[in-house]
C-alpha cells in the first residue's frame, strides 16, 4: 500500500475525531485513501449500561481496534475503557479449556468430562432433594439469549426458580421503585430527554466516571443553554459535581428527607400541576392507594427544608433553590440516578419519592422532562430485567406468583400446566444463604464474580466452598476470585466471540454481532446451557442451534405483552444501531416516549389525555408517601465512621477484564481508603500509610488517600480491587421489597497498621 | 506507541482560544473544529496512560476544557 501503519493509525484516527465532531469530510473516504485490510463488525461495547455503540476491527482473525459508532447515540463516542477492549479479548488469564477440582486443585478436562459431572451432580441433587436444591446465577452482563435459555430450562425443565443474577445487587429498587408508582418497569424516556432539559438532577449518581458518555452529553446540553441548572446530590465531591451548579453534599442517608423536602417547597409554592394530579394519579402509602392529595400535602408538612437541612447537614435555602430549578413551570426536568438510591435499604422508597416529583408537577413524558434511571450493565434492559430471569419473574412483564403468567409461559415454552412452581424462588442473598445452610446443594454461575461482588463477601465465599456445595463456574477468565471457589469452572466464549441481543439503560436492544471464533475450547454460554439442558434430560426445551433460533422464541414470549418488540427481527436489529421497545410490528419505528398518546403504540389515539399510565389500574400512577428512614447501620461509638463504596472510570466492577488492560492495570487498580484530611489528621494518617478498616463483618487493609472529595466522617473505597475486596465489610441487609442489599452505607473503625 | 483520535469539548464559544492554546503541544496534531465548541485532535504517546495523563492535564491546565474524549486508539507496534 506504500503506507505505514502509523501513518495508517494517524489518518483512521483523525477521521474518527473529525467525524465524531460533525465534519462533512467522510471516514470512508480518508479510510479509502490507505486502502486498509481491516474488517469492522458492529457491537455494543462489553462494559456499562450506557451502551455505546462501536465497530470491531478485526485483523488476521484478531480483535486489533475498535471505533465508536456515529450513527448511534454515542455518536462515535467511547470512553476508554471502551476503547481499550481489544486488550481484554487474548489476555494471559483467559480460560481456554474446562477446569474440574481434583484433590484440592484444578485439572484440565474435556468438555464431556467436565459437562458429565456437572450434569450428574445436578441430576443427583435434583433427584435426592428436589429441583429447588440446584440454583442459577447469571448476570446483566449476559446477552438475552443465553439469559432466556437459562431460565427456561430452570424454571420449565428442571422446575426451580432459583433463577437470581447480579441485577439484583444493582438494579432491582430502581425496578420495584418503577413498579410500583407506574405499574411497570424501565425508564419512560431515553437519553433524547438530555438534549432538551432545563434542569438535571443528578442523584446517587457519578456519572462522570460510571456513565462518561452520558455525562458528556449532559456537559453538551449544559454548553448549549446557558439556562441549564445542573444539581448534584451526593455526599461526596466526585467529577460528576464539577459541573454542579448546586452540589447537595448531605449527610449519608438522609437523601429521603431531602427529596421530600423538595416536593414540600414545590406543593408550598403552587408549582404543582393540579389538572394532571386530578387526572392521572392516586396517593398511597405502605402498599395501598388509599390516600388523598390532602393526605400527602399534610404528610409533606413535616419536611420543612429548614428541619431538614439540619439533619442532613446541608443549607435549607440549597433544598429551596434545588426544588424551586425543579418546579419552576415551563422548565423540563429530567432527573438521574444510579446505585447511591438502589444500594439502600430504603432504595425503593427513594425511587418513589424521586418519581413523586416528576408526579406532582407533571413533568413527566415531555422531552426533556423524565425520571430515568441509569442502573445497568450491557444488557441493562434486556436479559435478566425484561426477560424475566429472577427468583420473581417470568418474561416481559409476567411474575411467577400470576397463575395466569406461568400458564402464558407454559403454552409458549410447549410444557405442561403446572410445570413452572407457583411460588417464587430465592432471591440472591437468600440464594447463597441457602448454599450456606446446605439446603442448596447446586449452583451454576455465569457471567458473574458473586466471591468478589457479593456484600459482606467472606460469608458467601465460605459457602461456595462449603463441604457438599457443588459450584460451577462458566467463566471467560480464571483465576477469579469466585472461579477460584468452584468445582468446575466452564470456558466462556467473551464479547466479541459470540453473537446475541444487550439492551441498554434507555430500552434501545442492539445486535452485537461475532467478529472472531471463540479462544481456545471456549464456547458461548448459550451453547453450554443447551449442553447441560441435553444431559438433564431437557434437550426439547432448548434446541437451539443459534442465538438467532432463540431470538424467534423471544418475539414470541414478549407479543401481546406491555414490552412487545415482535416487530424486533434479527434483520431490523442487524440494520440498524438499536431499537426501542415497544415495536410491536415491522413497520413500527420504535417508541422514545412510552405511556405517551402519539407516541407509544400501546395508548389508544383517542385517549382524552397526553399520557396513559396503562400499566396501573385506572391509568393512573401512585405518588407514594415515604417517609425519612436511615441506613440500617449508622456509625456508633465503636465503628465511628460511615463507610461507602463505589465505582472509578478505569474499571468495571470486580475488573476481571479491565485488569487485563495495561493502561487501566496501571491507572488506579489498587482500592485506596479515601479519608477527609480532618479525619485524617485526627486519625495520625497520611496519604499512602496502611489502615485496617473493620466493620461488624469483616476487615481489610487498604493504604491511605487523603482527600477532600469525602465528607468529614465518611470513608470511600472503590469496589474494584481483586487483592483488597471492599465487600469484606459492607452489609448484607437488603431492602424489603427489591431484596437489594445496603451496599452503600455501614459503619466501620479504623485502625493504623 | 499509542496513536489516538480525540475530540476536547471546550465552552460554547471557546474553541478557537483553546486551540490557540494547544497549537505546538507535544505529541497533539490539531485537526478540525466545529467553529464553536469542539476539536478534533491527533494525539501521539508511549502508551494509554500518557494519553489519560494528557486528558486529565488538559482538564487541569485549561479552565475552557469540559472534556477530553477518545473516539480511536491503536498501536503503533506491530506485534
Amino acid at each position: 500500500m506504500g503506507v505505514s501503519r502509523r501513518r495508517f493509525l494517524e489518518i483512521t484516527a483523525a477521521a474518527s475525531a473529525v467525524g465524531a465532531i460533525g465534519s462533512t469530510r467522510s471516514l470512508e473516504a480518508m479510510a479509502a485513501q490507505v486502502g486498509g485490510s481491516t474488517k469492522w463488525v458492529k457491537s455494543v461495547c462489553r462494559y456499562c449500561g450506557t451502551g455505546c455503540g462501536l465497530y470491531i476491527g478485526v485483523e488476521n482473525g484478531k480483535v486489533a481496534s475498535v471505533k465508536g459508532d456515529r450513527d448511534n447515540h454515542n455518536v462515535g463516542l467511547l470512553c476508554l475503557k471502551g476503547f481499550l477492549l481489544p486488550q481484554i479479548m487474548g489476555a494471559p488469564d483467559r480460560l481456554q479449556h474446562p477446569l474440574i477440582r481434583r484433590d484440592g486443585k484444578f485439572v484440565r478436562a474435556t468438555w464431556d468430562e467436565a459437562m458429565t459431572l456437572v450434569a450428574g451432580r445436578f441430576r443427583e441433587a435434583i433427584d435426592k432433594f428436589g429441583p429447588d436444591a440446584v440454583g442459577f446465577y447469571g448476570s446483566g452482563q449476559g446477552l438475552t439469549e443465553e439469559t432466556y435459555v437459562a431460565n427456561k430450562l430452570f424454571k420449565a425443565g428442571i422446575r426451580t426458580n432459583n433463577v437470581e443474577g447480579n441485577p439484583r445487587l444493582c438494579m432491582a429498587s430502581a425496578v420495584a421503585g418503577y413498579v410500583q408508582t407506574f405499574g411497570m418497569d424501565e425508564p419512560m424516556g431515553t437519553y433524547e430527554d438530555i438534549d432538551h432539559a432545563d434542569v438535571i438532577l443528578l442523584i446517587g449518581s457519578n456519572a462522570a466516571e460510571a456513565h462518561p458518555i452520558i455525562f458528556q452529553r449532559v456537559v453538551r446540553r449544559r454548553e448549549n443553554n446557558r439556562n441549564v441548572k445542573i444539581v448534584v446530590m451526593d455526599p461526596r465531591v466526585t467529577p460528576t459535581t464539577r459541573i454542579a451548579d448546586l452540589h447537595l453534599a448531605f449527610k449519608p442517608g438522609t437523601d429521603l428527607a431531602i427529596l421530600n423536602a423538595m416536593a414540600h417547597v414545590i406543593v408550598k409554592e403552587g408549582m404543582v400541576d393540579e389538572d394532571f394530579i386530578k387526572t392521572h394519579l392516586v396517593f398511597g402509602q405502605g402498599t395501598e392507594t388509599d390516600k388523598s392529595w390532602d393526605d400527602y400535602k399534610a404528610f409533606l408538612a413535616e419536611y420543612a427544608p429548614e428541619r431538614v437541612a439540619k439533619e442532613a447537614e446541608v443549607k435549607a435555602e440549597d433544598i429551596v433553590t434545588v426544588a424551586r430549578w425543579f418546579g419552576e413551570k415551563g422548565r423540563k426536568a429530567t432527573s438521574m440516578w444510579c446505585m447511591g438510591l438502589n444500594q439502600r435499604t430504603k432504595g425503593v422508597w427513594a425511587n418513589n419519592l424521586v418519581h413523586n416529583l416528576h408526579l406532582v408537577t407533571g413533568k413527566i413524558g415531555i422531552p426533556g422532562s423524565t425520571p430515568f434511571s441509569l442502573t445497568g450493565q450491557p444488557n441493562a434492559c434486556g436479559g435478566v430485567r425484561d426477560g424475566g430471569a429472577l427468583s420473581h419473574l417470568l418474561p416481559y412483564g409476567r411474575v411467577i406468583a400470576n397463575e395466569q403468567h406461568r400458564a402464558q409461559m407454559e403454552a409458549i415454552w410447549k410444557v405442561p400446566a403446572g410445570t413452572i412452581q407457583p411460588k417464587p424462588g430465592l432471591p440472591t442473598i437468600d440464594l447463597f444463604r441457602s448454599l450456606e445452610e446446605g439446603k442448596l446443594k447446586c449452583l451454576y454461575v455465569m457471567t458473574t464474580n458473586p466471591g468478589q461482588s457479593l456484600p459482606n463477601v467472606n460469608r458467601y465465599r465460605a459457602a461456595m466452598r462449603r463441604e457438599g456445595a457443588f459450584v460451577v463456574v462458566a467463566e471467560a477468565y480464571h483465576p477469579t476470585r469466585t472461579s477460584e471457589l468452584a468445582d468446575v469452572v466452564l470456558p466462556a466464549a467473551l464479547w466479541a466471540e459470540k453473537e446475541g441481543v444487550y439492551g441498554c439503560a434507555e430500552r434501545r436492544y442492539q445486535l452485537l454481532e461475532q467478529a472472531i471464533p471463540p479462544l481456545g475450547e471456549a464456547k458461548p454460554d448459550m451453547e453450554i446451557l443447551c449442553d447441560l439442558g441435553r444431559r438433564l434430560g431437557h434437550g426439547a426445551l432448548v434446541p437451539f442451534k443459534t442465538p438467532n433460533d432463540v431470538w424467534d422464541e423471544i418475539l414470541v414470549a414478549c407479543k401481546g405483552t406491555r414490552y412487545d418488540f415482535s416487530g424486533m427481527t434479527r434483520e431490523r436489529l442487524r440494520q440498524t444501531h438499536g431499537l426501542f421497545w415497544p415495536m410491536p410490528t415491522v413497520g413500527h419505528p420504535g417508541t422514545q416516549l412510552r405511556f405517551v398518546k402519539g407516541d407509544d403504540p400501546l395508548v389508544p389515539a383517542d385517549h382524552p389525555y397526553r399520557i396513559k399510565f396503562y400499566a396501573r389500574p385506572n391509568d393512573r400512577a401512585v405518588v407514594w408517601l415515604r417517609p425519612q428512614q436511615q441506613a440500617e447501620e449508622l456509625p456508633d461509638a465503636e465503628y465511628p465512621f460511615f463507610y461507602t463504596t463505589g465505582r472509578d472510570i478505569e474499571h468495571w466492577h470486580t475488573a476481571t477484564m479491565t485488569r487485563n488492560v495495561k493502561e487501566l492495570r496501571h491507572a488506579n487498580l489498587e482500592s485506596m481508603a479515601q479519608f477527609h484530611p480532618k479525619d485524617a489528621a485526627k486519625l495520625g494518617i497520611k496519604q499512602g500509610d496502611s489502615v485496617k478498616l473493620t466493620s461488624r463483618r469483616g476487615e481489610e487493609t487498604f493504604r491511605v488517600k487523603v482527600t477532600d472529595n469525602s465528607r468529614e466522617g465518611l470513608i470511600y473505597v472503590h469496589m474494584h480491587d481483586p487483592d483488597r475486596m471492599c465487600n469484606r465489610l459492607t452489609n448484607d441487609v437488603v431492602d424489603p421489597v427489591s431484596r437489594q442489599p445496603e451496599f452503600k452505607i455501614c459503619a466501620v473503625k479504623v485502625a493504623k497498621v | 506507541m499509542i496513536v489516538a483520535g480525540v475530540v476536547i469539548e471546550t465552552c460554547e464559544g471557546a474553541a478557537s482560544r483553546v486551540a490557540a492554546r494547544l497549537a505546538g503541544r507535544p505529541g497533539l496534531t490539531l485537526q478540525a473544529g466545529d467553529g464553536s465548541r469542539r476539536l478534533a485532535a491527533v494525539w501521539v504517546g508511549p502508551d494509554g496512560q500518557s494519553l489519560e495523563r494528557m486528558g486529565e492535564a488538559l482538564l487541569q491546565d485549561d479552565q475552557e476544557v469540559l472534556g477530553v474524549f477518545p473516539t480511536f486508539v491503536g498501536d503503533d507496534s506491530e506485534s
